[in-house]
């Protein structure tokens, strides 16, 4: 569009945006990212052992081959039906099936609806129907599939290391073990389950084997929280808390949006509650935390501190909420711990303000504390519960009567004392990689007389075990769960065992009887049902929940001050320090503790805070690396006595100073998977029972060397523009449609052009004056379909759930650490993460850090303009960018063969088999949302890409992942741009349903609301509205219509069809820099 | 003065004028080769591990094309049929079971068999579109599309070949003029169908009672016109709302 273009003249700006260090600082690398489409080896081929002149010989050579290798009749197809057609079974259609996961952790499950093909599972969603989730999914959840067709699964009997037999095994283990009847000296690992199912079988074999002992372990299970809860709720007990009515929420630690699982679905429930017109308005989030998390990322107030002061705030915040509602018990059980603290060196104003803004909502306000966080926090932040009327209305009590199994400190101790001889390990994760280290576990399983291993992969404990039995996924075996709330959900599998893994209630069926097929299990589960009193088996499968079968909620009438004796007993640790450093281990977003290791798309997905791939780093504020001299990538040792780990640096904003957060469950060195081989860092030896997740008093050693980090956050760079923005309620209030005029968007002017485009609202195109057409050629715009789509970023966490179900709904491959760092991922969405802080000189923090002021050091008081940011006065914001389908593409009209073409639906069609790889598309692209595919990714491994076609084929398409791929979409060869088409087969199938349905009739749009696109349909926030524009009463219209709608980049003139919803803050008035908050894009151009 | 041009510069315009022939005649030999029906595979013909002869079941016993291909209203591919739709008829003690033509059917179904294997009949596939073509068999079939229109006189082959090339541009011909092959739905699987086989007093009170107009309007307004196919596929194109795609992300995605 022709335009007279007059930028406006840059002012000094009061705020700053940025993604990443090197944007802020304007680093060379970054101008590197910003200046070169195509960064560094696209336009060179780089090689690492052949030189250029052999990569010539080596394509002559090939091209010669190929012309012998390749006869020109096509290759024979044969078409195999079924002997007998299997039931449901359409060739060429999907099927859905409900089914249940069992939730991260073992406590509860995710309901969730599988797509299959002809009896493949290829993609698993969220259910809908289930009553207590909003239908959303997980990264987690999403990549979960990824693990059924891994290559590197167990895939038979092992004994000793040496291949064996399932009748081996029956033989002479567990024939003699049921005939035995005794189970002295032995012992089961087991997860945590909600499974009644499992409770029977664990029930009928303590009594086929008296003296068997369970114990359970997982290494990221929240043992504070569960200690508190059954001290004070009774054993088995479990707090489940419903964000949907909740005004004001308080987070210790707790990332309730992201990792941790407080609650069914609080994603869902509390998202809802940030939609600035809801009835009594949005919901405010306070945050304490060390290290950014999904949460702390939507928090309208956040308070960084390390993760062992959050008892002191804690007992702070119960004092002053005390205070405020006149519970003179729960200030006498702060005090407790209070009387033991120097209170000046917390920030006492936001601790009390954010206490009486909760107490000010009394009845639906609520303080949730992290997993990792120790037992007399939970029991403080009960008692704060209690006096803010929580139970009953937020938090329900839903007794899951769970058993009570031994920890993993008695498993040690019993193996020690000779009472443990014979182990069955069978919990998820790797007890010999995951467990404490004090514990010396992996000597002491050496001690067994015999350890018999299930587990879905060959891991450090099945290289101990004298048996290695494989194991199942949970998509190829029977089961039910209860969900976190208590409805009966049933686990239905939808394919055999790929490589006759046994699953877990398949091995435990097998210590009672002979026959444990799923066939047996299924019988157990029916029978469990049916006792539990469920009626309607075939509508229950169906749903994949029983109607009416639910456990029952209580509330809480205890009293939490029986534990102040506990209370006055809790160490509190001293503030870290450059001598005294703290270390948070934390749950890695992309192995969770290690089961993922192998799992190339989440590895792949760019950590939503760090945006780092294929690593674990230890994150560390601006100001502490600044001290300690050390720079993003330096290799450092971190030590506490003989525990130690190395681990690379990365500056983080936003970090509590003088504490490092380190992910766990990377393998390093010992990994041996085709994916996890060298990836990360082992961080489990810094772990111990006494500290299993904050480690104090950690030394830190710099050891000279670099380790090269696989950062994405600058790729594909917007240049600094106002593209994510943000308001608060209060501007809202005084000019709803205030996003649409920040940054350059408040600059554009009159459009001049004669030229008007085609109007696909009205349906009119314009002639072409140049270009004749051919009849019959002409543009047609479709009057019954035009799509659109909006992304709400008060809602989006960045949580990467969309990232990997578009990854699985389009084929998307991964490409490794070596193409990450060089700007060649090809994730269609790109989850852009922004930092806001206002600029540091008017605004720097008036405090020094706590150790300052308690050694009475001199810089108690900032220098101001000392630091870059402000650490204290950051704010987060996601934004998932994919292709916005500009109405008036630049793409399109590069493209020298029309490979990118608009359709008539208003979509910006790619047409891969016709694509040359030009990239001309890519450049001219404002958004950055094309991708190439330099190599066949989907096609060679990912170490020998290099060598093209000479490379072997391996990797998805010849292992067990080509059973994975969507068959409706095309697998894109090496040199083909992709992108993203809003799920255009999703698209298709729809609107050739509504013709086969219309068939004689005129009636053929598509109905309003009838189908979701991949990233829509995994968006637990329900951030992505997708619809037709034409369809009456189509969600779209409305998301369109809302005053926070604005587009990316509008004054080019592309007209994007995908447009976005600012973000609105609500800040508490009366807190510390509360004007700060949400203000920073409005100042920006 | 000595000569400009050097002694091998006599023979380069003919060495030139020769290459370009060469080159010429390869462009237009390729070119010929992609438009012949060869490189189309019309009229290819393989030999099927049971010689099924579709005159015979389609044609003579007049069994309708849903019988075996049960799914093609309803999905993207239309099926093959399973092996016990066969042996429905061609099971023990029923028609020709004997027939040594179908021994690899008893190989799939027969129990009772010596050479039973289970192993399911592996069928030559003959029409196919390329993988990065998204064709789907329920879109036409329910829209006035006839089977006969892509796989030819199925009814009238012994053996099935290739009728029509199911290139992209024949694609695009019924694209673009959709009238040319459409017909009414219930004559969608009769092959021989015609334009005479359909009285035109029940067409035009069928295209009236869709569209809302008179039937006697819609019979003037076409007075003097042929009655043919064409005519029929104008008036169910309207009556329909039949707008083929022709955008590339239609078959392409």
């Amino acid at each position: 569009m022709k335009r007279k273009w007059h930028h406006p003249v840059e002012e000094e700006r009061s705020g700053i945006q940025w993604r990443s260090l090197g944007e802020l600082e304007g680093s060379e690398e970054f101008k590197g990212w910003l200046e070169r489409e195509f960064p560094q080896g696209a336009q060179e081929l780089e090689l690492d052992e052949t030189s250029r002149r052999g990569f010539i010989k080596l394509m002559g050579a090939s091209t010669a081959l190929a012309g012998f290798g390749v006869s020109c009749s096509r290759p024979l197809e044969h078409l195999v039906p079924y002997n007998d057609h299997v039931e449901w079974i359409i060739p060429g259609n999907a099927l859905y099936y409900s089914s249940a996961k069992p939730r991260l952790g073992g406590i509860g499950c995710d309901p969730l609806v599988v797509t299959t093909f002809e009896g493949r599972p290829t993609k698993v969603d969220g259910n809908k129907l289930h009553p207590s989730v909003n239908g959303g999914s997980t990264a987690f959840t999403q990549a979960s599939i990824l693990e059924l067709y891994d290559q590197d699964r167990s895939k038979g009997y092992l004994k000793r290391g040496k291949g064996t037999t399932s009748q081996d095994f029956e033989e002479s283990v567990l024939k003699p073990l049921r005939e035995s009847k005794s189970g002295e000296m032995l012992g089961i690992l087991l997860s945590d389950s909600t499974s009644p199912t499992r409770a029977g079988l664990l029930e009928e074999i303590k009594k086929a084997y008296p003296g068997i002992r369970f114990f359970s372990y997982e290494a990221l299970n929240p043992a504070g929280a569960r200690a508190a809860a059954a001290d004070l709720y009774g054993k088995g007990v479990i707090p489940v808390v419903n964000f949907s009515s909740a005004a004001k929420i308080l987070s210790l630690d707790c990332d309730f949006l992201g990792t941790e699982s407080v609650g069914e679905d609080s994603l869902a429930e509390f998202s809802k509650t940030r939609q600035p017109d809801r009835k009594g308005g949005m919901s405010r989030l306070y945050s304490v935390e060390p290290s950014f998390t999904l949460t702390g990322g939507q928090a309208d107030h956040r308070y960084r501190i390390s993760p062992s002061q959050i008892l002191p705030v804690a007992a702070l915040v119960a004092k002053a909420v005390g205070e405020v509602v006149g519970d003179a018990s729960l200030v006498s059980l702060a005090e407790t711990v209070t009387s033991r603290l120097v209170e000046a060196v917390y920030d006492r104003e936001w601790i009390r303000e954010c206490a009486a803004d909760l107490c000010a909502s009394k009845g639906s306000a609520i303080v949730v504390a992290g997993g990792r966080q120790s037992k007399p926090v939970h029991v403080l932040v009960a008692a704060v519960n209690k006096a803010l009327n929580a139970y009953g209305g937020i938090i329900s009590l839903v007794d899951h009567k769970l058993p009570d199994f031994g920890s993993i400190s008695s498993l040690a101790s019993s193996i020690e004392k000779g009472e443990i001889e014979n182990l069955i390990v069978m919990n998820e994760g790797d007890v010999a990689f995951d467990a404490p280290s004090n514990l010396e576990l992996p000597g002491k399983l050496k001690k067994l007389k015999s350890l018999i291993h299930v587990g879905y992969r060959m891991n450090e404990t099945g290289k101990w075990a004298t048996w290695h039995v494989p194991g199942a996924h949970y998509l190829e075996s029977w089961g039910d769960h209860f969900s976190l709330s208590g409805v009966y959900s049933v686990q239905q599998p939808m394919i055999n065992p790929l490589w006759g893994g046994v699953s877990e209630g398949c091995f435990l069926l097998s210590l009672l009887q002979e026959d444990a097929s799923g066939a047996a299990l299924l019988e157990r589960v029916k029978s469990t049902f049916a006792a539990l009193g469920g009626k309607d088996w075939t509508g229950t499968l169906r749903d994949g929940f029983a109607r009416g079968l639910k456990l029952a909620a209580g509330t809480f009438s205890g009293d939490p001050s029986a534990q102040a004796g506990a209370l006055a007993k809790a160490g509190i640790p001293d503030f870290p320090h450059a001598e005294g450093l703290e270390v948070a281990l934390t749950l890695s977003s992309s192995v969770y503790d290690g089961r993922f290791v192998n799992n190339g798309w989440l590895q792949e997905a760019p950590d939503p805070i760090t945006k780092l791939t294929w690593d674990n780093a230890a994150l560390i504020s601006f100001s502490t690396a600044a001290e300690l001299g050390l720079e993003d990538g330096d290799l450092v040792e971190l030590f506490v006595g003989d525990r130690k780990v190395v681990a690379p640096v990365l500056r983080s904003p936003g970090q509590a100073e003088f504490t490092l957060s380190l992910a766990l469950g990377y393998y390093g060195d010992r990994a041996e998977g085709t994916v996890s081989e060298g990836v990360g860092f082992n961080a489990y030896p810094l772990a111990s029972t006494a500290q299993p997740y904050v480690v104090t008093s950690v030394q830190i050693r710099k050891l000279g060397s670099k380790h090269p980090l696989a950062l994405t956050a600058e790729h594909y760079s917007m240049e600094g523009r106002a593209i994510a923005r943000e308001g608060t309620v209060e501007m809202l209030k005084e000019e709803p449609d205030f996003a649409q005029h920040q940054g350059m968007d408040h600059h554009i002017p009159e459009n001049i052009s004669l030229y008007k485009g085609i109007d696909y609202m009205e349906g009119t195109v314009p002639p072409n004056p140049v270009v004749g057409q051919l009849p019959g050629h002409e543009f047609r715009v479709d009057p019954n379909h035009q799509w659109a789509m909006t992304v709400d970023l008060n809602s989006c966490t960045g949580c990467n759930a969309c990232v990997i179900a578009c990854q699985a709904e389009n084929n998307i491959p991964i490409v490794g650490k070596k193409q990450v760092m060089i700007g060649r991922e090809m994730h269609w969405i790109r989850m852009d993460r922004y930092f806001t802080s206002p600029k540091d000189k008017e605004t720097v923090s008036q405090r020094g850090t706590a150790w300052d002021y308690l050694v009475g050091a001199d810089s108690t008081k900032d220098t101001p303009g000392r630091r870059t940011v402000d650490d204290d006065h950051i704010e987060m914001i996601p934004q998932p960018v994919a292709c916005q389908q500009c109405e008036s593409a630049p793409c399109e009209t590069v493209c020298p063969v029309n490979a990118t073409v608009h359709t008539g639906d208003g979509l910006n069609a790619m047409t891969y088999n016709r694509c040359i790889g030009t990239r001309y598309c890519a450049n001219n692209c404002p958004y950055k949302a094309r991708r190439f595919n330099y190599y066949d990714y989907n096609k060679r491994p990912l170490d020998r890409l290099e060598l093209g076609p000479l490379a072997p084929a391996s990797g998805p398409a010849t292992t067990t992942q080509r059973l994975l791929k969507n068959p409706n979409v095309t697998v894109r060869m090496r040199g083909v741009i992709e992108k993203c088409t809003y799920c255009v087969q999703r698209i298709n199938s729809a609107k050739i349903a509504a013709k086969v349905a219309a068939r004689d009739s005129a009636d053929i749009q598509v109905k309003a609301n009838s189908f979701t696109v991949a990233c829509q349909d995994a968006c637990g926030a329900e951030a992505i509205t997708f619809g037709n524009l034409k369809a009456k009463g189509d969600k779209i219209i409305k998301a369109k219509n809302n005053s926070r709608n604005y587009d990316l980049l509008k004054y080019i003139g592309t007209r994007p069809r995908t447009s976005y919803l600012a973000r609105i803050k609500n800040p508490n008035p009366k807190m510390p820099g509360a004007e700060l908050v949400g203000t920073v894009t409005s100042k920006m151009h | 003065m000595g000569n400009i041009f050097p002694r091998w510069t006599n023979l380069l315009a003919v060495k030139i004028l020769v290459c370009l022939g060469a080159l010429g005649t390869c462009v237009v030999a390729l070119a010929w080769y992609s438009f012949t029906p060869k490189f189309t595979r019309v009229g290819y013909m393989p030999q099927q591990p049971i010689p099924f002869d579709h005159s015979l079941h389609a044609g003579q016993l007049g069994m309708d094309c849903r019988y075996c291909h049960t799914h093609v209203e309803n999905s993207a591919h239309s099926n093959i049929p399973a092996a016990q739709v066969c042996w429905n008829c061609h099971g023990p003690g029923k028609v020709k079971s004997d027939s040594p033509k179908l021994e690899p059917l008893r190989q799939a179904m027969d129990v009772n068999s010596d050479s039973y294997t289970g192993k399911p009949i592996e069928w030559i596939q003959l029409h196919k579109v390329p993988d990065y073509a998204h064709f789907n068999h329920s879109a036409h079939v329910n829209r006035g599309v006839s089977c006969v229109e892509c796989h030819g006189r199925i009814d009238e082959m012994p053996v099935v070949y290739h009728a029509k090339p199911l290139s992209m541009s024949w694609c695009l011909e019924c694209h673009r003029n959709p009238e040319k092959v459409l017909r009414p739905l219930d004559e969608i699987t009769n092959l021989a169908w015609s334009a005479d086989d359909l009285s035109p007093e029940a067409f035009y009170a069928y295209v009236a009672g869709k569209t809302g107009g008179s039937a006697d309007d819609l019979k003037a307004a076409d007075s003097g016109k042929e009655w043919d196919r064409e005519l029929i596929g104008a008036h169910l194109q309207k009556a329909w709302g039949v707008h083929p795609p022709q955008d590339c992300a239609a078959c392409h995605h």
